[in-house]
């Protein structure tokens, strides 16, 4: 019982926090946001296993989160609400080639990000030539580059 | 599943309302992770800090003990006794609420007691001294086992006694 208990507190616990966290943290643009990535999981461990090194407990948990992502991800089919809640919603940050700028500053998110999205993903080379980019749920941008004129 | 808006071209599901309210919700939520961080520094989710540090008695009471008010489920702590006998004694007994002691799991008294007493309501600890009537400090290096609230009696046989209490999170 206890370890079900631990397990989806911990579960829980870091999916609060991240979401909190906001978009940006998981996207793992950097080393940085790699190492808190990498310390989590490893404080994590602990918490759930401790001392204990029973094949049951392991299984127990991991039993635990997959019935908690399975129950979560049918929550969310069931029930939109719930699912803007757990997976946030896109945002548009560029239009037209202009940067909407209090939306980037909320999302933390800069010119320089959006610039470097539209090189790696569409080989674009200035603000201008972007259509929308767009803040995805997922924290990573995506870029939709200007029609050339025929 | 979700509404599909469509902004200018693009078809998706932006939600403008819902952003907004998350940002607010999720600066809250920063508010509350800083406080989660002060108290743990202040010794309010375990372990040591201001608030969790303490020490009661004096060497006037003949007794000091020094412990941690919270204590983490599972966290090793030490509980510090430091005993002044009077000047002929050549033992001293440290005596320990059973009740107390259940909740922790002992890992080691240092310096280790020549002799353990088991009462009814109390366990005794006797230790011997290099020289009779030398203040001598004690440690119990233990684990609370349980979370909750937990208090008990440590003390001298037929002396002082100081009452002390911790709350133990999980």
């Amino acid at each position: 019982m206890e370890t079900i208990l631990r397990g989806a507190a911990v579960y829980f616990t870091i999916l609060i926090v991240c979401r909190i966290a906001g978009k940006r943290s998981l996207a793992q643009i950097t080393t940085f946001d790699f190492v808190v990535l990498l310390i989590i999981s490893e404080t994590t461990q602990a918490a759930l296993v401790g001392e204990d090194f029973s094949v049951t407990t392991a299984i127990t948990l991991i039993i635990t989160f997959m019935a908690l992502d399975i129950g979560l991800s049918l929550l969310k089919q069931r029930s939109k609400r719930f699912e803007k809640l757990i997976d946030s919603v896109p945002l548009v940050i560029v239009e037209n080639g202009k940067p909407l700028k209090d939306r980037m500053e909320k999302a933390r998110v800069d010119e320089d990000d959006v610039l470097t999205a539209a090189r790696e993903l569409q080989g674009l080379e200035r603000m201008e030539q972007i259509k929308y980019a767009v803040l995805e749920r997922s924290g990573g941008i995506s870029v939709i580059p200007m029609q050339q004129k025929q | 599943m979700s509404d599909i808006q469509r902004i200018g071209d693009l078809e998706l599901n932006q939600d403008l309302d819902f952003q907004r309210r998350s940002w607010k919700v999720q600066r809250i939520g920063w508010a509350l992770m800083a406080l989660v961080v002060v108290a743990a520094a202040l010794g309010l989710l375990g372990g040591s800090g201001l608030l969790s540090d303490t020490i009661i008695g004096s060497e006037t009471d003949e007794l000091q003990i020094r412990y941690h008010r919270f204590l983490r489920q599972g966290k090793p702590v030490t509980l510090d006794i430091q005993a002044w006998p009077a000047d002929d004694e050549k033992q001293v007994k440290i005596q320990l609420d059973r009740d107390y002691l259940n909740h922790f799991k002992l890992d080691q008294v240092v310096p280790e007691p020549s002799q353990t007493e088991a009462h009814s309501e109390t366990l005794i600890f006797t230790f011997d001294l290099a020289q009779p009537g030398d203040s001598v400090e004690i440690k119990f290096d233990m684990r609370p086992e349980f979370s909750g609230a937990v208090s008990g009696h440590v003390g001298i046989e037929n002396g002082p006694s100081l009452e002390i209490s911790h709350f133990v999170l999980p």
